[in-house]
C-alpha cells in the first residue's frame, strides 16, 4: 500500500469529487451576511486565496518531489513532527466526522424527518472504511468512475432549471461592501480540506501536478459558481431559508413528466461522501502507520472507523451539537494550518539532506 | 472473518433497525396522505385547517375496481397554530399526516386579507412539503374549495393543481409556487400574485373555478385580475410562453392570435432624475381565427393591418395593466421595483420608504414587436 501511486488526473478527480460534496452539502447558515449575487463573485477571491496558500506546498514539492510535509518534518525532529502529525490526523478526522455528520443531518431532517438514522450512519462509515481498506489507488479509480456519473447528473439538473431562472432574483453586487464577500471566500477555502490532502499526498502522485492543481481549482470553482447562479436565480431569497439549498433546488427541478429530481442529488451526495470519507479515513490510517504506530494499516482503518462512528453518534443525537462542531472558524484554522502554516514552517526549516536520511530510515 | 461480519451486521440491524415507532410511521396505512391544505382564519383568531386526503384504506379496493381517482376524505380541524391544528387530525383518525404528496395550499380570504405572515412561516420550516407546491387564494373560504363536490365526488386537489398548471401554461393566471412566494416575501417589497379560486355552480353541479389572479401589496390582498387581464400582467413579467389573445381588427372582425413565443426585455434608464423603464415585448404568434373573416388566401397588406391592430391592442392592454398595478393596487407583482433595486441600488436605498409613489411617477415606455408566423397552414414568409 505504501508504494501506491495515482496519476495527477486520478488524484485531482478524486479531490474534485471530494470538494463537490462540500458544495452540494453547502449550508446556507454559513453565508447569512452575504447577498445572493455576491456568492457569484466570491469564487474569484477564492481562486486567488486558494492559489496563494498552496505556494509553500508547491515549493516543497519542487525542491523534493519524493517527500511530503510529514516526512520532511520527521527528518528534522521527531519531537516537532509529533504535533504536526497529530494536527493532520485530527484535521482529517474532523472532516471525516463532519462529512458523515452532514449526511446524518441531511438524512435525519430532509430525507427521513424524525427518523433515527444511526443505523444508516454506522453502515455508511463501515462502507467508507472498506473503501479505505481497498487503498489509495482503488479510491482514485472509483473517483474517476464517480465523476463520470456525478458531473453529467449535476449538468442535467442545472439544465432543467434554466427556464425557472429569473435574473430579478439577483441582488446588487457588493451592496454591503467587499468585506463580506472576502470573508465568505475565506470561509469557502476553509471548508476545502483538499488543500491539506494535497500537502501530504503529492509524492504519491505522478504527472503534471501544476496543471492538475489549476484545472481542479478552476473546475470546482466554476461548478460552485454555476450552482450558486441557479440557486440564486431560481430560488432567490428562499434559498437562505433552506438548510440544504442545493437539495431544495433539485427538488424544484423538473424534466418532461419527471419532477422532484432530489433523489438524484441524494445519490450524488452518497457517492461523493463515500469517496471523501474513504480517502480521509485512509489518510488518517496511513499517516499514523507511517509515523507512530507500527501495527497493520487495516487495523488502524478499523480503529479510525470506530472512533468516527462514536463521534458521529454523539454529535448526531442533538442538532445543537452538530451546529457547534460544524463551525467555519474551526475549519478555517484547520485548513489554514495543514495547507499553509505547517508547509510554510517546513519550507523554512526543512533541509534536503536530512530528508534523504529520513527516507533511507523508512 | 466473514462470520464475524455477518454477526456484526445482524447485531446492528437488531439494535438500530427494528424500532417499533419507526415501523409504525413507515406503514402507509398509518399515514394520512394529504393532497390539499386549506387554511382559514376565524373571528376568534383561531385557524381552521381543511385537509383533503387520500383514503389509503379504501384505495386498494377501488383501484381493483378501476376507479378513475383514489377515494378522497376531507377533515376540518381548528386550533391556535397551523402546526398543532394539523397535528390534531391524528386524534380524530389515528393517523400521522404525510405532507410529501401535498399538491396545493389554499389560503382563505380571511388569511389573505390579514394573516399571511403567520401562515407562511409554517411552510418554510416544514421539511416535508415540497418547495414547488402551488399556493392559491380562495375568493371566500379555503374550506369550501376543498370540500366542493362535483356530484358525489370531491373536486380533488390534484385536479385543481392541474387546472392551475394549464392556466399558467396559457398565461391566464400568475402561477406561484411556495419557493417563489417565500422569495418574494423575503425580498423586501412583499408584493406578489396568486391564482384565485372560487366555487361555481353550473347546471346544478358544483365545481372549482380558477377565476383569475389575486394581487397582493405588502402581503395583503388588494384586488383580483380576470384571467384575460392576467395575460398582460404576465407579458409585463416576462412569463408568457403561450397565450391566446382576441381583439377587434379592421372591419369589426374578431381576430384570435395564438402566441407561440414571447420575450419581454426590461431596461432601466434615468431621464431628468426619474426612472424610465423601457419595456420591449417581442411576440411571435399564429393567426388562429378570423371571425366572419376572409378565406385562407391573404395579401401582405391584410397581414400588415392585422399586425398593426394587434400591436396597438396589446400595447393598450399592457399599459392599462401596468397602471392598474402601480397606480391603483400599488403592487410590484411584476417585479419592476426589484429591477430598480438591482440596477440602481443607491437610488432604491434613497427612495425605499416612498417607493410606491416613485413607481407611480416613473416613466414606462412600452414597445410591442409582433411577428406573425403563420396564417393557417401556410407560413407568412411565403408572401
Amino acid at each position: 500500500m505504501q508504494n501506491e501511486k495515482l496519476s495527477a488526473f486520478q488524484f485531482f478527480t478524486m479531490l474534485f469529487i471530494s470538494r463537490t460534496l462540500t458544495t452540494v452539502t453547502y449550508l446556507s447558515s454559513y453565508t447569512k451576511d452575504i447577498r445572493l449575487s455576491d456568492m457569484l463573485v466570491q469564487p474569484i477571491f477564492r481562486i486567488i486565496i486558494g492559489t496563494l496558500i498552496m505556494i509553500p506546498v508547491y515549493l516543497i514539492y519542487k525542491k523534493q518531489n519524493t517527500a511530503d510535509v510529514l516526512s520532511i518534518a520527521r527528518s528534522k525532529s521527531k519531537i516537532i513532527s509529533t504535533p504536526i502529525v497529530i494536527c493532520y490526523v485530527f484535521t482529517f478526522f474532523y472532516f471525516t466526522v463532519m462529512t458523515v455528520a452532514r449526511l446524518d443531518v441531511f438524512a435525519g431532517t430532509v430525507v427521513f424527518p424524525e427518523t433515527d438514522v444511526k443505523f444508516m450512519i454506522i453502515f455508511a462509515v463501515l462502507l467508507c472504511a472498506y473503501g479505505a481498506y481497498l487503498g489509495f489507488e482503488a479510491l482514485g479509480r472509483s473517483a474517476v468512475l464517480s465523476a463520470i456519473l456525478v458531473v453529467p447528473v449535476l449538468v442535467f439538473i442545472m439544465a432543467t432549471l434554466t427556464k425557472k431562472a429569473d435574473l430579478l432574483n439577483l441582488t446588487p453586487v457588493f451592496y454591503n461592501g467587499v468585506m463580506p464577500v472576502i470573508k465568505t471566500a475565506v470561509d469557502s477555502v476553509g471548508q476545502t480540506v483538499e488543500y491539506g490532502i494535497i500537502a501530504v499526498c503529492l509524492p504519491k502522485v505522478s504527472g503534471n501536478i501544476k496543471k492538475g492543481f489549476f484545472v481542479w481549482l478552476i473546475l470546482q470553482t466554476v461548478l460552485m459558481a454555476i450552482m450558486f447562479f441557479f440557486a440564486a436565480t431560481v430560488m432567490g431569497n428562499f434559498a437562505s431559508t433552506q438548510l440544504f439549498p442545493f437539495h431544495t433546488l433539485s427538488s424544484i427541478a423538473e424534466f418532461s413528466i419527471f419532477d422532484r429530481l432530489d433523489a438524484i442529488i441524494t445519490s450524488v451526495w452518497i457517492l461523493c461522501a463515500f469517496i471523501k470519507a474513504g480517502l480521509l479515513i485512509y489518510l488518517q490510517a496511513d499517516i499514523l502507520h507511517r509515523t507512530f504506530i507500527k501495527i497493520k494499516k487495516e487495523y488502524l482503518i478499523v480503529g479510525t472507523a470506530i472512533v468516527t462512528i462514536i463521534a458521529n453518534l454523539i454529535i448526531s443525537s442533538e442538532f445543537s451539537r452538530f451546529a457547534f462542531v460544524d463551525n467555519s472558524v474551526i475549519k478555517i484554522i484547520l485548513t489554514g494550518v495543514t495547507a499553509f502554516v505547517i508547509p510554510l514552517g517546513v519550507l523554512i526549516f526543512g533541509r534536503k539532506g536530512q530528508v534523504k536520511k529520513c527516507e533511507k530510515q523508512q | 472473518m466473514r462470520k464475524a461480519t455477518v454477526v456484526l451486521v445482524v447485531l446492528i440491524i437488531a439494535v438500530f433497525g427494528f424500532n417499533e415507532k419507526e415501523i409504525y410511521k413507515k406503514d402507509i396505512r398509518n399515514r394520512l396522505v394529504i393532497q390539499g391544505i386549506g387554511i382559514d382564519l376565524e373571528k376568534d383568531d383561531s385557524y381552521t385547517v381543511t385537509l383533503q386526503t387520500i383514503d389509503t384504506n379504501a384505495q386498494s379496493a377501488t383501484s381493483a375496481e378501476g376507479a378513475s381517482q383514489p377515494p378522497i376524505k376531507t377533515y376540518k380541524v381548528s386550533g391556535d397554530t397551523i402546526y398543532t391544528t394539523i397535528k390534531s387530525v391524528t386524534e380524530i383518525e389515528g393517523k400521522i399526516p404525510l405532507y410529501s404528496q401535498n399538491r396545493i395550499i389554499i389560503l382563505g380570504k380571511s388569511i389573505t386579507e390579514e394573516k399571511m405572515d403567520d401562515v407562511i412561516d409554517f411552510f418554510v420550516r416544514d421539511v416535508e412539503n415540497s418547495a414547488s407546491i402551488y399556493i392559491a387564494a380562495a375568493e371566500n373560504s379555503a374550506s369550501e374549495i376543498l370540500e366542493a363536490k362535483n356530484g358525489e365526488e370531491y373536486v380533488s386537489a390534484r385536479s385543481i393543481e392541474t387546472g392551475i398548471k394549464a392556466c399558467e401554461y396559457d398565461a391566464r393566471i400568475f402561477g406561484t409556487q411556495l419557493y417563489e412566494l417565500i422569495s418574494r416575501y423575503n425580498s423586501g417589497s412583499k408584493d406578489f400574485a396568486l391564482p384565485m379560486l372560487s366555487v361555481a355552480e353550473k347546471g346544478g353541479k358544483t365545481g372549482v373555478e380558477i377565476i383569475g389572479t389575486a394581487i397582493f401589496n405588502n402581503t395583503r390582498f388588494r384586488e383580483y385580475m380576470s384571467k384575460d387581464d392576467t395575460v398582460y400582467l404576465n407579458f409585463l413579467s416576462d412569463k408568457v410562453y403561450n397565450a391566446a389573445i382576441s381583439f377587434i381588427g379592421q372591419n369589426d372582425k374578431k381576430i384570435s392570435l395564438n402566441v407561440v413565443d414571447s420575450k419581454t426585455e426590461r431596461k432601466l434608464k434615468f431621464e431628468n432624475g426619474k426612472p424610465t423603464f423601457k419595456i420591449n415585448v417581442k411576440i411571435k404568434a399564429d393567426i388562429a381565427e378570423i371571425n366572419g373573416g376572409v378565406s385562407q388566401t391573404m395579401t401582405k397588406e391584410d397581414m400588415e393591418k392585422i399586425k398593426a391592430s394587434a400591436e396597438q391592442y396589446i400595447y393598450k392592454q399592457i399599459t392599462e395593466t401596468r397602471k392598474l398595478l402601480y397606480e391603483q393596487y400599488e403592487s410590484d407583482a411584476c417585479g419592476y421595483v426589484r429591477l430598480l433595486y438591482i440596477l440602481k441600488p443607491s437610488f432604491y436605498r434613497e427612495n425605499e420608504k416612498n417607493i410606491d409613489s416613485v413607481m407611480r411617477d416613473s416613466i414606462y415606455e412600452v414597445d410591442i414587436d409582433l411577428k406573425i408566423r403563420r396564417v393557417g397552414h401556410e407560413f407568412i414568409e411565403m408572401f
